[in-house]
């Protein structure tokens, strides 16, 4: 088919109130057909995808989250114009098409390796977010750049954040909080003059 | 979005975009609280500008923590925003546009910075409330010289004016329309985020 016609197709379906997994069954024909292909026709299907996700805001249903999703993962500078919030959506809802299929889609060899790799793919994008938000958070653009911890408490911050976002368990996760609080204390006592004792602690965390 | 207006546009078939940002990603950042509003404009983007991207983001702080992210083509801000802490009610997308251009201090609360080559993007207000009304707002905070879209005005009289303080456009007139904004506003602003070197 030739890509105006799968781009068309891909809209419609989109729009579609209930595709009853057409629209899934169509972005996995698109990822197949493009995750290795040209630069440009994966930036259009996620481009498509993108601007359908800042469109429709709020209420998506699970099967056009889904196809957005895979779709959205085959161009990694489209993808990182997500809000973390929109990140989390997304890999929440792979997590569970990868269990639970949408009602209606037929299962084809490759998809469950399509939906594993955009699973995959926006996990790491949205990692990578949460670092940013930890570096914001956490340790200010002012803050001391000798703070010896401050990569590793970044990235211990911000895995404790994906916990939190991504497992719905998380307020019994004693583990991810004390993580936060850890490193919450270690920076401050940084700022309080104790840097030598930071670089001890942030070695034992 | 009308017929006879669909009819003067140039649209570029799907995925083929032949327009001013075929060569260069053209990023849209929309600060509005009712997405509603957004929809004639959306619409118009999706079907004539498809290698387009847009975010929509509902509140300033949303806003800034994105632009503390990521550098847009053009930003279009909704003039009445919810609330920005210790910034007087009605003024929050004003203040938004101060903090962004680096003529106020970032709200107490709030982390991070925006980016630095954030501060000359082009940026237009909708409002709501009368454009004379936020000229003189934008002016007490220090985006002084704001232009007004015109429908009936060349784009080249007020573009300029879009990189400096912003452009105005108010929500009931014939610019504020999906396609004629499009056409009207953002289409002349793209060169504009180029020539002050938006590398999206």
């Amino acid at each position: 088919m030739p890509r105006t016609d799968v781009l068309r197709r891909l809209r419609e379906l989109l729009l579609a109130k209930e595709p009853q997994g057409a629209l899934l069954e169509a972005a996995f024909e698109t990822a197949t057909m493009y995750r290795r292909g040209p630069a440009r026709r994966r930036c259009e299907a996620a481009n498509l995808a993108g601007n359908f996700l800042s469109a429709r805001g709020g209420e998506i249903p699970t099967e056009h989250l889904a196809a957005a999703g895979i779709l959205l993962a085959m161009d990694g500078e489209r993808a990182q114009l997500k809000p973390p919030d929109v990140l989390v959506r997304l890999v929440q809802t792979l997590a569970l098409s990868m269990r639970v299929r949408p009602a209606g889609t037929r299962v084809g060899p490759g998809d469950q390796d399509a939906l594993r790799w955009a699973f995959e793919t926006l996990r790491q994008m949205l990692r990578g977010s949460l670092i940013r938000r930890a570096q914001q958070d956490l340790f200010k653009t002012s803050s001391p750049p000798s703070f010896p911890g401050t990569e590793m408490c970044q990235i211990i911050y911000a895995e404790a954040l994906f916990d939190r976002v991504t497992e719905p368990r998380w307020p019994s996760s004693a583990n991810a909080r004390q993580c936060i609080e850890a490193v919450e204390d270690l920076y401050r006592s940084y700022l309080k003059g104790e840097g030598p004792d930071s670089a001890a602690n942030a070695t034992a965390l | 979005m009308n017929n006879e207006e669909s009819a003067k546009m140039d649209p570029a078939p799907i995925g083929d975009a032949t327009g001013p940002a075929a060569d260069k990603r053209t990023t849209l950042l929309f600060v509005e609280d009712s997405p509603s509003h957004l929809a004639d404009i959306l619409q118009a983007i999706d079907r004539f500008e498809p290698t387009w991207s847009y975010e929509v983001v509902g509140d300033a702080l949303t806003a800034f923590r994105w632009l503390t992210v990521n550098v847009p083509s053009i930003i279009v801000i909704d003039v009445m925003l919810p609330a920005v802490p210790g910034v007087p009610a009605l003024a929050e997308g004003a203040y938004l546009a101060a903090m962004i251009r680096a003529k106020r201090e970032v709200a107490p609360t709030w982390r991070g910075h925006v980016r630095e080559d954030s501060r000359g993007v082009p940026i237009v207000f909708l409002t709501a409330r009368g454009a004379a009304n936020l000229h003189e707002q934008l002016n007490e905070i220090g985006l002084p010289g704001a232009a007004i879209a015109d429908a009936d005005q060349d784009p080249s009289e007020w573009s300029a004016e879009a990189c400096v303080s912003g452009v105005i456009a108010e929500k009931s007139s014939a610019v504020s329309t999906g396609v004629a904004f499009l056409k009207k506003v953002l289409r002349p602003l793209v060169p504009k985020a180029r020539s002050v070197g938006h590398h999206a």
